[in-house]
């Protein structure tokens, strides 16, 4: 019916559709970590009685839980826990230090954190899965709630202070407009997940792979070798990756003796991805297959790109989708034409409820509504976007974000650094590694401040090299010009 | 690639409106006949209303029998219900108290919304006193209900049963599209809100900004009326609404400016031939639009004013999410042309659109279920419908549905209304009898000459009965079972 509008689209809560599927499917593999697999069934049940035992603890409707566990059946057991009572998981590395930690939790007002009670300390109860799962035997279904936003990762952000990013999206799935179908997954796919599930993308994209009833295959720490093992054991369809991990697989000399034909799609995202190696992937696995997307975690509008039209567009990121735009913009705020080169601001459209809200940060936004996620690039006359660099003052390590604000805070913590800038240098593998520069007061010894900042700091934050200056590395009005000081550094 | 608006977040009811009160405060949102509430005062006065349902104990996922009659009421009362988190359960302002309390006994409200004090079991609470007892107006936290609406049944079965709808108190920008209303449209409403069409489309619009003109009972002259009065650009009607309007004297009915009108829906009954043909005329086959469906929500099919010029008589092709066939009484699905039962069904991996609360669906090969109509399906696909199964009536071995008589009856011009039952006859099991109110002048020789030009002999009534009032409903649905329960029980009174 071509002339009559969208049908509409069928919503049910998260909870209700975990529901669904059991019924479905209950002994159908839901979520393989190693050796141990839950079925649909065993999900769905499990979550129920953890849902319980939160409700015990305090847990209700419209409360953030952060959730700091490494990657496990029961990381994913507790974000349906939380969804069922309409609670927002918040995730976080399991390894922050406490100082971080506590600032997360006292910004998210967790009433908990489910974690491993006998490493992590923090100034909410830290209760494990399997106490939450002791206190209730009851695995029948839970009242239907719906959690106002399904997630709430966070951002260290430029302030160095953390934020949450709350997502516009509530705790349901759409039907009939099928999100699956975004990602090309389905209820048949098998689904690898190779990064940590504290981190947006592996975090959404796990979980919606889940909705729509594929078997999702975690890893508990990215391995390329291992990658290949479980793609050719699971017969994995879908794979997400970024680029390190690309290149590490790419690296592998035994890559050709493993199984991957079974791959149907694999998704790119979070960093620059080097066009010789997407070359080879593209060569390897096929056009069609290797999908790339660009955007924010705060998901006012992303570009995508298949291996296909990557090749007739080389280097390009894809172009922006209908439900927002994104331009260059001049330094002095005039938006730029085809082939001119600035800052991409992107905004959704205004008509469309925002994507998300930050706690604990203000949105940078410019009349308009634009935002910038802080990079550099530009369109050509067909509406592809090509990005030259990132703005320093993020680093990208791995495809996780660095804010030198947040390392340098840590640094000028310690009562013997004077004054310190935070920069990322070339590093084959990782794309970043991070160099702090500072200078000290008379004393400073260096394994001291390692100390510091790990008590401070998650491991892929902290400094890999330091440099020792006499001066000052701010200028007068204690700007830090951290641009100017990478170009000295790139030179040598 | 798939389809971008796929990444559209819905938000919840309560926050939509705060979007529109954010973006339109001054607007009117809602009239109803010499009153108007803008959207920043609905916004405001259903926060308070909130709390003051809040203070009588309403709280999330709770049903709250609303029994107010169309007013700016009405829609504060259901909007503050979804502001708790609570599902709106309206029913008629007018329902016999034994009926209402069936009802609030399976809702298990805490309160009921009146603003006729009666006695009931449960407390009655006006929208007056809500508003008194909310202590301020300011937002509250968010919260989705799990379900937006949980009407009652039409009541076909006797018992009142809830129908709860699947959907949560979720909106994004497509409901409305589905219907046709964008932001910037009048939506005028002459039918009772408390029907799910009427609630289902309002609240569609409202949720995007679309200004709504409430009706508190039909009248065909003062619809168009309110029509030119408003500008209004989207109308809902059911067909004796339709009836009406087309009979309205020529020159009366040429008096109104209608122009505004760019979409015109008509649901709930099947509409004759003739009547659509002569609206498609009147107003263009684009505006003219049908849907054909139950509360239930299961499936749906629809159809625009030039497709049914090409499929006259069709209610349409089904919609997106749905699946209906037809099936024989052996439970076999039947090919395409030949009538039976239509059943329906949503599509594989679609959530449940509804659930009874106190009754049990009917219900065959599994996930089949019937809303009781009978029709068939052309080789395009579209559907057309015979009558409801319920209400079919044997004579002397031969099938008559009601509808097609009924139809012939209201082709006459001094027809109002009619109604069509079966009544038992020793002779052919059933004899077919009608109810009509008649327009003055109707001379009964002349309209048994007007059957007789349109309906084989065994279709035709052997009695007929004249009432003064409508036989049909507000919302244009008659109630044949309830009529001819009375008829087969004044015959054995022997009166």
């Amino acid at each position: 019916m071509s002339s009559l509008g969208a049908p509409p689209t069928e919503f049910l809560s998260i909870g209700r559709n975990l529901a669904r599927l059991a019924a479905e499917k209950p002994t159908a593999p839901a979520l393989t970590v190693a050796e141990h697999t839950l079925t649909f069934g065993e999900l769905h049940a499990r979550s129920n009685r953890m849902a319980r035992g939160l409700k015990q603890q305090g847990v209700k409707l419209g409360d953030f839980v952060t959730i700091a566990l490494p990657n496990s059946l029961d990381f994913i057991v507790a974000e349906f826990a939380c969804w069922k009572l309409g609670a927002t998981p918040q995730p976080v590395s399991w390894r922050l230090p406490a100082h971080e930690i506590n600032a997360i939790i006292a910004l998210a007002n967790a009433p908990l954190v489910i974690g491993d009670s006998t490493t992590l300390k923090a100034e909410r109860p830290v209760v494990s899965p399997d106490a939450l799962v002791a206190l209730s035997s009851d695995a029948s279904d839970l009242p239907d709630a719906i959690a106002l936003s399904w997630k709430a990762p966070t951002s260290g952000g430029s302030t160095g202070r953390p934020k949450l990013i709350v997502a516009g999206n509530p705790g349901v799935v759409a039907r009939g407009a099928s999100e699956g179908a975004l990602w090309r997954y389905s209820g048949s796919d098998t689904v690898l997940m190779t990064g940590p599930l504290y981190h947006n993308a592996p975090f959404g994209l796990s979980a919606t792979a889940l909705h729509t009833g594929a078997h999702v295959v975690l890893m508990v720490k990215f391995d390329a070798e291992e990658t290949l093992r479980l793609i050719e054991r699971h017969r994995a369809t879908w794979l997400y990756l970024v680029p390190t991990m690309m290149s590490r697989i790419w690296r592998l000399p035994n890559r050709e003796q493993y199984d991957v034909s079974s791959l149907k799609t694999i998704w790119h995202m979070a960093a620059p991805c080097p066009p010789w190696l997407k070359e080879e992937w593209i060569r390897w696995v096929g056009g069609e297959t290797l999908l790339e997307l660009y955007g924010g975690t705060e998901g006012q509008t992303i570009t995508i790109i298949d291996g296909n039209e990557w090749l007739a567009h080389k280097g390009s990121v894809g172009k922006p989708l209908a439900l927002g735009e994104m331009k260059a913009f001049s330094a002095d705020g005039k938006m730029l034409g085809p082939g001119e080169t600035g800052e991409i601001y992107l905004r959704r459209d205004p008509s469309l409820p925002p994507s998300y809200r930050y706690v604990g940060a203000e949105a940078r936004t410019l009349p308009g509504g634009w935002e910038s996620l802080g990079d550099i690039g530009w369109f050509d006359a067909e509406g592809y976007l090509y990005l030259a660099d990132r703005r320093t003052d993020m680093i990208l390590v791995g495809g996780a974000n660095v804010y030198p604000a947040e390392i340098e805070a840590a640094l000028d913590e310690h009562p013997l650094v004077a004054s310190s800038a935070v920069i990322g240098l070339p590093h084959d593998e990782l794309g970043n590694q991070i160099h702090a520069i500072v200078q000290p007061r008379p004393g400073l010894d260096l394994d001291d401040l390692r100390q510091h900042l790990a008590a401070r700091l998650v491991s892929y934050k902290q400094p890999r090299t330091f440099e020792l200056v006499t001066e000052n590395v701010r200028d007068d009005a204690g700007k830090v010009r951290r641009t100017a000081l990478r170009d000295e550094r790139m030179k040598k | 690639m798939a389809e971008p608006g796929t990444l559209e977040n819905p938000i919840s009811i309560a926050a939509a409106l705060a979007r529109v009160a954010a973006a339109k405060s001054d607007a009117p949102a809602v009239t109803c006949e010499d009153k108007t509430v803008t959207w920043r005062d609905l916004h405001r006065r259903s926060n308070r209303m909130a709390r003051g349902m809040a203070a009588n104990g309403v709280k999330f996922g709770d049903f709250v029998t609303i029994a107010l009659p169309n007013s700016i009421a009405f829609i504060e009362a259901c909007y503050a219900v979804w502001k708790l988190g609570a599902v709106p359960q309206p029913v008629s302002s007018r329902l016999p108290l034994a009926e209402l309390n069936a009802i609030v006994e399976l809702a298990k409200t805490p309160i009921v919304v009146s603003d006729v004090p009666f006695a009931c079991e449960r407390p009655v609470v006006s929208s007056q006193a809500l508003l008194a007892a909310g202590k301020d107006d300011s937002d509250l936290p968010d919260v989705v209900a799990p379900s937006w609406k949980a009407p009652t049944s039409g009541g076909s079965t006797g018992r009142p049963k809830l129908i709860v709808s699947g959907q949560p108190g979720l909106v994004d920008g497509l409901n409305a599209q589905f219907w046709r209303i964008a932001k910037d449209d009048t939506m005028l409403m002459p039918g009772p809100m408390y029907h799910n069409g009427p609630f289902i489309t309002a609240f569609g619009g409202l949720q995007i900004g679309a200004r709504l003109v409430l009706m508190t009972r039909f009248d065909a002259e003062t619809t168009l009326r309110e029509t030119e009065r408003h500008r209004a650009s989207w109308i809902y009607l059911v067909p004796t609404m339709m009836g009406r309007i087309w009979r309205l004297p020529e020159e009366v009915r040429a008096k109104y400016d209608v122009s505004s009108l760019k979409t015109v829906w008509h649901l709930a009954a099947p509409c004759p031939a003739w009547l659509k043909e002569e609206w498609i005329k009147w107003l263009g086959a684009e505006v003219i639009w049908e849907l054909y469906g139950g509360t239930e929500g299961l499936a749906s099919t629809t159809i625009s004013g030039s497709e049914w010029l090409k499929h006259r008589g069709s209610v349409g092709k089904v919609a997106i999410g749905g699946i209906m066939k037809a099936f024989g009484p052996d439970g076999n699905e039947l090919p395409i042309g030949q009538t039976g039962e239509i059943y329906m069904k949503r599509a594989q991996g679609l959530p449940a659109s509804y659930r009874y609360v106190g009754a049990s669906p009917r219900v065959i090969n599994g996930d089949w279920e019937s809303i009781g109509d009978i029709g068939w399906f052309d080789e395009d696909g579209y559907l057309y419908l015979a009558d409801r199964r319920t209400d079919m009536i044997l004579v002397g071995g031969a099938n008559v549905y009601p509808a097609e008589i009924e139809a012939a009856l209201e082709e006459h011009p001094l027809v109002a209304s009619s109604a069509v039952i079966g009544l038992p006859d020793e002779d052919l099991g059933n004899r077919v009898h009608a109810i009509i109110q008649p327009r003055p002048g109707l001379d009964l020789e002349e309209l048994q000459r007007h059957l007789g030009e349109r309906l084989v002999i065994y279709k035709r009534p052997r009695s007929f009965e004249l009432v003064d009032e409508n036989v049909r409903d507000d919302a244009g649905k008659v109630r044949r079972t309830a009529l001819r329960d009375e008829r087969i029980a004044k015959l054995k009174a022997g009166t």
